[in-house]
């Protein structure tokens, strides 16, 4: 598989927030099967990389291109982003008249959630009826494993998850990633990772990946936290 | 109706008088009440812009011309049979009864003959004057009668429409009895009248639909409506009044239901259609453990004009009231929600909570919520709560990462906004108000 059709692929990413740049150019490129975890401490711009990916409209780009299965998709707005794989891919336009969709939809629908092991009664609550944060984070995985994607962010999913709900969201990327899909994790801790297994870990900070390794780097951060590799890549800095 | 007092004619004659004396009718007790009602109707002065319940909508604008006031006509039994909308909706598997109230006169009734032969009485209420004087004289104008506001007074006085909706004792209804008033076309001005009697531990569902919303059949120019309801010990009501006027058309709606001791309403009202619509909807518990549960919506564009005050008046102790009225506005259209709640110092222990929230979809819609709380006992619970939002960007944007357009999306969230409110309306109608709903938001 050419580096063109990796399922994301983006080029020196810069997001600016009111003039001031908060991702500093990011590249990366996740092939079908592969589990990233993109791990930094509060605060340095994980969010809103993974956001300005998706085509959050508060960040705007001011350089970067973005790639989905090799198609540039910088810009255009998230749900055609979606609709070409990213985080959640096709179409989930609400199909009012369509009853045999429906239907066929409902039966996926049903078998996803005990798939999943999230209790079906959700799909008789309201879009904006009152979830818990638990239970949105369940509910992400559920559409992502309705929409099937080539590319899945997800970011802080395990925040303010019990051990329990960790677990079944864990479980769902796992059932959910296949050679097809890719995965961006984002995390500011490792506990999920006990779970998830990345493939590769990078190591965000000051809006810029200083670090990429294999899983042992995120057993080195659990252990000796980011303040390490931050001084690490201050000397670096320095001596440039 | 006139803006002054008695019109300036020859003899002192009172041109409305005139027509109601001479076209009507009724017996002579209904014409007495009328006339009473009329001189309490002169003698009111127009609300003021500072009283209560005027501050958010003109009463000038509810001021007609009398001299277009609908004749009235003989009373007809028979007009031909129901408008086809409503012919459709009669299956007796699906509705228990129709009934079509014409601008004018004339009111078209069909009713499950099972539920004919248990007692069950649902007529031209004028036709009911005459026929059950007792039950009639009893019940008319005791909950809404002239002392009630001017625009209530006329109402009692010129009302041509009318229907009378009996449940004896016992007798449960279980599917709705639909009502449609009004569209017929003329433009004319009309008053009508329900009233309602539901007898102890006896059950009725009603559907009370006023227009089609077809803004192209034309529609009254003003609407003067009044709903009077009574639910014995025990009695369970289910309540839907459908607003659905033209775009031209002013309505004025007023009502009331009283409940006895354990009687139970639960009211479901839409507000889609009309140029100005004012309605006052109310529950008075007047029975321990009655309980009243009431949902609105109110969807408007254009330059529409919604004013609802809703009352939950706690007569009786243990009572409980649940109230949650929504509101979704585009355009320049505008919303003013009044609640009462009201609670007697001789009625303990009672529950009452209201919720309103609003829904702007245009920087030129506007929305006020005005909760109000007479609570004179002290051990009761009472919570109340008012939002006025937009749609957020970032709902947007995080149905827009699922696949969603911005355009769908603000669709679902209007849904997902409505829906809890739309689960409370009957089968019978629930689909047709969801795709008004979402016809009448198609622009946002």
């Amino acid at each position: 598989m050419t580096q063109d059709h990796a399922p994301f692929r983006c080029e020196d990413i810069r997001v600016a927030i009111e003039s001031k740049e908060v991702v500093k150019g990011v590249s990366l490129s996740i092939k079908g099967g592969e589990i990233h975890a993109l791990m930094g401490p509060n605060g340095s711009g994980k969010s809103t990389l993974v956001n300005a990916l998706m085509g959050h409209p508060s960040y705007t780009l001011t350089s970067g291109r973005i790639f989905i299965n090799g198609e540039d998709v910088t810009e255009l707005p998230p749900h055609e982003r979606s609709r070409r794989g990213m985080f959640l891919r096709a179409a989930v336009k609400a199909r009012v008249k369509d009853d045999p969709e429906m239907k066929t939809f409902r039966k996926t629908l049903i078998a996803e959630f005990e798939r999943l092991e999230i209790d079906p009664a959700f799909a008789t609550r309201y879009v904006n009826d009152g979830f818990s944060g638990g239970e949105k984070k369940r509910l992400e995985i559920l559409q992502m494993a309705m929409l099937k994607p080539s590319i899945a962010l997800l970011d802080e999913t395990d925040s303010g998850l019990d051990i329990d709900a960790l677990q079944i969201v864990s479980k769902g990327i796992n059932t959910v990633v296949n050679e097809t899909v890719g995965v961006l994790l984002v995390t500011h801790y490792q506990r999920i990772l006990n779970f998830v297994k990345p493939d590769f870990v990078h190591v965000f900070m000051g809006g810029r990946i200083v670090r990429s390794g294999g899983p042992e780097l995120a057993a080195q951060l659990e252990k000796e936290g980011y303040e390490r590799i931050e001084k690490e890549v201050s000397q670096v800095a320095e001596v440039a | 109706m006139s803006a002054t007092s008695t019109p300036t004619s020859p003899a002192g004659i009172d041109p409305l008088w005139e027509k109601i004396k001479m076209s009507f009718g009724d017996p002579d007790w209904l014409l007495s009440r009328r006339k009473e009602a009329l001189e309490v109707f002169r003698a009111t002065h127009l609300p003021s812009r500072v009283s209560h319940l005027w501050r958010y909508t003109d009463p000038i604008l509810f001021v007609t011309d009398e001299d277009t006031v609908a004749e009235a006509g003989p009373r007809t039994k028979d007009q031909g049979g129901l408008p086809p909308e409503l012919q459709k909706g009669f299956d007796a598997s699906s509705i228990a009864g129709a009934a079509y109230l014409r601008n004018g006169n004339g009111v078209n009734v069909i009713l499950d003959p099972k539920l004919a032969s248990a007692g069950v009485v649902m007529m031209d209420l004028r036709e009911a004057a005459q026929i059950l004087p007792d039950l009639v004289r009893e019940h008319l104008g005791s909950l809404i009668g002239p002392n009630f506001g001017k625009f209530e007074a006329y109402s009692s006085a010129a009302w041509t429409a009318g229907l009378l909706i009996y449940v004896p004792r016992g007798v449960e209804i279980d599917q709705p009895i639909h009502i449609l008033s009004g569209p017929s076309g003329t433009a004319q001005p009309f008053a009508q009248r329900l009233l309602v009697i539901v007898e102890d531990s006896a059950v009725l569902n009603l559907i009370d639909e006023y227009g089609d919303g077809e803004a192209d059949r034309g529609g009254p120019s003003h609407v003067n409506s009044i709903v009077e309801m009574w639910a014995g010990t025990g009695a369970r009501v289910k309540y839907v009044p459908i607003q659905n006027w033209s775009a031209g058309t002013v309505s004025h709606f007023t009502q009331r239901a009283r409940l006895l001791a354990d009687a139970q309403i639960e009211t479901a009202m839409t507000s889609l259609g009309g140029r100005v619509s004012k309605v006052d909807c109310g529950a008075i518990l007047a029975g321990r453990g009655a309980e009243s549960n009431m949902f609105g919506l109110a969807i408007g564009g254009a330059r529409q004009q919604f004013d609802h005050h809703t009352v939950h008046d706690h007569q009786a102790g243990n009572t409980r009231s649940d109230l949650h009225f929504k509101v979704a506005l585009r355009g320049r259209a505008h919303s003013a929600y009044t609640g009462l709640i009201r609670i007697e110092d001789k009625a303990p222990f009672c529950e009452a909570y209201q919720e309103n929230r609003n829904l702007l979809l245009s920087s030129g819609a506007r929305a006020e919520s005005i909760p109000e709380l007479e609570i004179l006992n002290n051990e009761v619970r009472c919570t109340h709560g008012a939002t006025v939002g937009k749609v957020s960007p970032e709902e947007v944007f995080y149905l827009g990462t699922r696949g969603i357009d911005p355009a769908d999306a603000v669709r679902l969230i209007v849904t997902g906004f409505v829906g809890p409110i739309l689960a409370h309306i009957p089968d019978a109608a629930r689909d047709r108000i969801h795709r008004e709903v979402l016809h009448h938001l198609g622009e946002v």
